[in-house]
């Protein structure tokens, strides 16, 4: 049991580290016209959807197009589960070399508020005749709640002495409703670990179970909406001192578990600005109630069923890594499995719960 | 049991790994006379796929940057031009028309459904391609033109 937790254990986190560290390069530049040979290892990242109520409906895209300063911009408003950020993209046209102060770009919404965008990066130089995209990244995903305009404003240096601005205005479509997509900081894929333990049983698995009974929980949920998705949980149930049964030969056995797989719909709410997450999870479950031997073969009943759990989940920090953001959580999970051998209720705690 | 669950996790989550590691999206911006073009950030891959027959439907936005004169952008006759072979293409605006009037300072979206297939004449993939998606307006064309090497396509 333990090396396959050290196997878990060695996924999860090799799966964070390529997410984390490709999606550390925010532009690249490269010159017009030519085959494009630039380093595209500095921009690796699935270009993101627009955000669908500040798309004027006209072209359906939040895209403007400009020239200013001597440069041809493209300005987007683009969105992950966790993030908004800007797309820039810029051809210079200047005739002279252009320095980008990306660290002083600033969004100025509606209400007054006023972000500077989250980068890390040096000030970006491109000469004449190149191009470059990337993405600025928005500190906050909920500033975008209730407002109706957005200024995005990008200083630039001309020739390593004329200062002017690149901006971009945009405005909410107000004849469509806000999306909570645009403002809400919700992880598309979810995935924890808990460890807890089973606190009833009940029809066949009362007959099979012994004492000191504890769970094992890895759980995974993707979101196509903030509020709903689906997920996959796998659950190993470990039964202490099993007792003898006929439907086992009546043989005592020294160890026995009920593993359980399910798959299904998820809902979630959140609440306390995003600190609090409540997940409802709820489907059909395929499983094996498992009496293991010494010295001898397993003996196994399936199972089926479904499979219903709730989460309460307190998020304790967000990370910031380039435009990548996750959180990192404890839950609470109580859980029910509900076969056709019988009722295992529970409840796990969640040790280790990431969002990206 | 147990074996199939962990075996049913790792593939899980190896399959999310795959997930997050993305594409990589290429992008031009260009101006042709009073329009600026943003091009399609897919255009690239569908170029460079190896497929004898690929399917891509490309998004340009279009804006006039002339603030007195319109433009008629005849989308009915675009056509991309591979390696000096011409081939017909579909285009349409939001509407689902086939042409724009592009009024002054306005920007307009257009989705080109584009299926290309590699042939003797074209050569599209076989040798170093070029490739130049055209459409044509009342005053010029709008160009859209790649030039793919072989050691790309490997």
């Amino acid at each position: 049991m333990k090396f396959r937790l050290k196997i878990i254990f060695i996924i999860l986190f090799s799966s964070f580290s390529v997410w984390a560290n490709n999606n550390g390069g925010l532009f690249v530049a490269g010159l017009i016209g030519g085959a494009v040979a630039t380093s595209h290892e500095g921009f690796v990242g699935q270009l993101p959807e627009e955000l669908a109520d500040w798309q004027d409906p006209a072209t359906q895209s939040t895209s403007k197009l400009n020239k200013q300063c001597g440069l041809l911009t493209e300005f987007k408003l683009l969105r992950t589960g966790t993030l908004n950020f800007v797309f820039l993209g810029i051809r210079n046209e200047s005739g002279s070399e252009v320095t980008l102060n990306l660290n002083d770009s600033t969004i100025a919404f509606s209400s007054g508020k006023q972000r500077t965008m989250l980068n890390r990066k040096e000030p970006l130089q491109i000469k004449n005749n190149w191009y470059s995209w990337g993405f600025l990244p928005i500190p906050r995903k909920s500033d975008f709640k209730g407002q109706i305009s957005a200024k995005v404003e990008v200083p630039i240096i001309i020739d390593g002495k004329k200062p002017c601005a690149l901006i971009a205005d945009f405005s909410r479509n107000q004849n469509t409703p806000e999306q909570k997509s645009s403002y809400i900081e919700a992880p598309v894929r979810v995935t924890s670990l808990g460890l807890g333990g089973v606190t009833t049983t009940s029809g066949k698995f009362k007959d099979y179970a012994g004492k000191n009974k504890n769970a094992l929980e890895v759980y995974m949920a993707g979101f196509s909406e903030p509020e709903s998705g689906f997920y996959l949980n796998v659950s190993i149930n470990n039964f202490g001192d099993p007792k003898t049964h006929p439907d086992f030969e009546n043989i005592s056995a020294d160890r026995a578990t009920y593993s359980g797989i399910s798959l299904g719909k998820t809902w979630r709410i959140f609440s306390s600005q995003e600190r609090l997450t409540h997940y409802l999870n709820i489907g059909p479950e395929v499983g094996s109630y498992q009496q293991l031997r010494i010295e001898s073969d397993a003996k196994s009943v399936s199972a089926f069923g479904a499979f219903a759990s709730y989460t309460l989940d307190i998020n304790y920090s967000r990370q910031y890594a380039g435009f990548w953001r996750g959180y990192f959580s404890v839950g609470l999970t109580p859980f029910i499995h509900a076969t056709n051998k019988g009722v295992i209720t529970g409840i796990n705690l969640d040790l280790l719960r990431v969002g990206l | 049991m147990q074996r199939l669950l962990l075996g049913v996790t790792i593939v899980f989550l190896y399959s999310c790994t795959s997930l997050v590691v993305p594409e990589v999206p290429e992008y031009r911006l260009n101006q042709t006379g009073d329009l600026i073009v943003s091009d399609s950030s897919n255009l690239w891959r569908f170029f460079e796929s190896r497929r004898p027959r690929r399917v891509l439907q490309a998004t340009l936005i279009v804006k006039n940057m002339n603030p007195k004169k319109q433009y008629q952008i005849k989308l009915a006759d675009s056509f991309v031009d591979i390696n000096g072979v011409r081939e017909k293409i579909s285009c349409k605006d939001t509407q689902n028309s086939n042409q724009i009037q592009l009024k002054e300072s306005a920007q307009a979206k257009i989705i080109c459904d584009l299926e290309l297939h590699a042939t003797e004449q074209n050569k599209l993939g076989i040798k170093d391609t070029r490739a130049v998606l055209n459409i044509p307006t009342d005053q010029n064309v709008i160009q859209i033109d790649r030039l793919f090497r072989i050691e790309e396509f490997q």
